[in-house]
């Protein structure tokens, strides 16, 4: 355990320092500006239609998961493309610890930078309408949200020095068009699995995410288990690549 | 199979039939040899696969035909033989954003090491890192950077230690320390695989020598033999002179000359001895009256030597 703790502490570290991560955060602080633009114009009501209806798919659907591909791709990707994998893979731990400590890890840090930008969002809500209650349910859903596309993009980013082009075409026509426009496939959309953990908890308003959710039920357990069995796949396939892959190209 | 000067009788690493190819690439081709307790020295040019060699060894290659062993494992299978193996990669694999001791005490944390900071301290003074080890990686020198990814591969005590041109970038103490240190370690019963490409580099470390060039064997044994397969070549020389031919003809009577060729007025000759010719070629163009203007050996490169030795051309 020591071992997998050490290496999602480096991961932690060398993700969330660099320079990129200013960047993300700015990211996840657009929403909060729309909603306090919004917000001092508009009414309560419409304040929390439009949290509901604008800024969650906002932060759920663009500012996380563009926050998770980029760690997320970068969790085991930058080791692969910097060659440092060989400090880690030629050690006595099973690639599959390895793999659950990147994916912790990438996770960790994507949800510190998406997770504090849905909090001052959620603190702008609060402070326009008065209504705090909000902000466990959106961060809940942010961490669910977050893992979920954590575990895809890790496992891009091994594969591929292409993940965030990549990742960019499969946020854009899948999660983008694709799952909203055909309900026999919604329930694959990882935003929406998030966003039924909204609802599952934030049931006040529920008629606002109908049309969001697209047929994706509103449960929160039924979204995290989801997640996990994503992330428990993810390492799963991740461990099998890196020993039958070349780990350095 | 111990006869083979490619085989030692008391392997800890064997490649058996080993082959890798990238596409239609082909970087080691069907490899066999072995490797023992002390210093073997991996010769060859850029591109003969030595490294490619490596990283199979070290389990971050998959080989594309054969078989290879370490401690009688298959690293890629059992993970747990990396207890006992360390790596220094070529390529400048370090953390930067660590300090030097982090790095080296996460490398002895990965290990399973007892205590980590402690190993830590032991190996970065093995290099003689101590002074800069609080320092960030990022501001560190190609030397130093080569010394504490040395410090990474030794923190856990390793018996099989894969070097990939470590004293790259060392300056010429740091060379020394390092080159004393890989001995104390060989001195010790560990198995230590050194590639470089400079062969006088290697003659310092090792007490044995396989080369290889186009990912094939080219030659295996100690030092001396191979430095005596080396002078034993024959070196082709460009002369250019007022009258090549006349030069030519007379060269042909010495036995220095293995052959002569005059090509757009230029002579080019094939010798075995450079310093006999050089020796030779000023008398004879006196005796003839004969105006040199440029004596050049041709084709004098490390990729040239290894290519004679293993196709004879």
């Amino acid at each position: 355990m020591t071992r997998v703790f050490a290496i999602a502490r480096v991961t932690v570290y060398g993700l969330v320092g660099r320079r990129r991560s200013l960047g993300l955060v700015l990211l996840g602080l657009v929403p909060a500006v729309i909603l306090t633009i919004f917000g001092l114009s508009e009414t309560d009501r419409e304040t929390e239609e439009f949290f509901r209806v604008g800024i969650l798919p906002m932060v759920l659907g663009v500012s996380v998961p563009i926050t998770a591909l980029i760690l997320g791709a970068a969790s085991l990707g930058d080791e692969r493309q910097q060659k440092t994998i060989s400090y880690i893979a030629m050690r006595p731990i099973r690639r599959e610890a390895i793999a659950a400590a990147k994916l912790a890890a990438a996770w960790l840090s994507s949800f510190l930078i998406a997770g504090f930008g849905a909090l001052v969002t959620g603190v702008v809500f609060g402070w326009t309408t008065g209504s705090w209650d909000e902000i466990p349910a959106f961060l809940i859903a942010t961490g669910i949200t977050t893992l979920g596309f954590v575990a895809v993009f890790q496992v891009v980013g091994f594969i591929t020095d292409r993940a965030v082009i990549i990742g960019l075409g499969y946020l854009l026509v899948w999660e983008g068009i694709v799952t909203g426009a055909a309900s026999q496939v919604s329930t694959t959309s990882l935003w929406r699995i998030g966003a039924s953990a909204y609802a599952g908890i934030q049931t006040e308003g529920l008629a606002d995410l109908e049309d969001l959710l697209s047929g994706v039920n509103p449960g929160v357990w039924g979204a995290a288990a989801k997640v996990v069995v994503l992330a428990l796949t993810s390492v799963a396939v991740t461990g099998y690549l890196m020993r039958d892959r070349d780990l350095v190209r | 199979m111990t006869t083979s000067p490619a085989f030692v009788s008391n392997p800890t690493v064997e490649v058996t039939e080993l082959s890798k190819w990238f596409g239609q690439k082909v970087a080691v081709s069907n490899l066999s040899c072995s490797f023992g307790p002390g210093i073997t020295g991996l010769l060859g040019p850029n591109g003969a696969g030595k490294t490619t060699l490596l990283r199979m060894l070290a389990g971050l290659t998959q080989p594309s035909r054969g078989q290879l062993t370490v401690l009688d494992t298959d690293p890629r299978r059992d993970v747990m033989v990396f207890q006992k193996v360390g790596l220094v990669p070529e390529d400048d694999a370090v953390y930067e954003f660590l300090t030097g001791r982090q790095y080296v005490e996460y490398g002895a944390q990965l290990a399973g090491v007892r205590n980590p900071a402690q190993a830590a301290t032991h190996a970065i003074g093995a290099v003689g890192m101590d002074d800069a080890a609080g320092r960030r990686i990022e501001g560190y020198s190609k030397g130093m950077r080569q010394r504490i990814k040395v410090a990474g591969a030794l923190v856990n005590d390793p018996e099989i230690l894969y070097l990939d041109e470590p004293l790259n970038g060392a300056d010429p103490l740091q060379r020394v320390r390092l080159i004393e240190l890989f001995h104390s370690l060989a001195n010790e019963g560990r198995t230590l695989i050194v590639s470089s490409h400079v062969l006088a580099e290697v003659e310092k470390m090792a007490t044995r020598i396989i080369a290889m060039v186009d990912g094939r064997l080219a030659a295996a044994g100690d030092p001396s033999a191979i430095r005596a397969a080396f002078t034993d070549i024959p070196y082709r020389v460009r002369i250019d002179a007022d009258t090549p031919r006349k030069l030519g003809s007379a060269l042909l009577n010495h036995s220095v000359i293995r052959s002569v060729e005059v090509l757009d007025d230029i002579l080019h000759v094939q010798t075995r001895d450079l310093g006999d010719l050089g020796r030779l070629l000023p008398t004879l163009a006196r005796d003839l009256d004969v105006r040199l203007t440029m004596v050049q050996p041709e084709d004098l490169s490390l990729e040239s030597v290894f290519r004679y030795l293993v196709h004879g051309k």
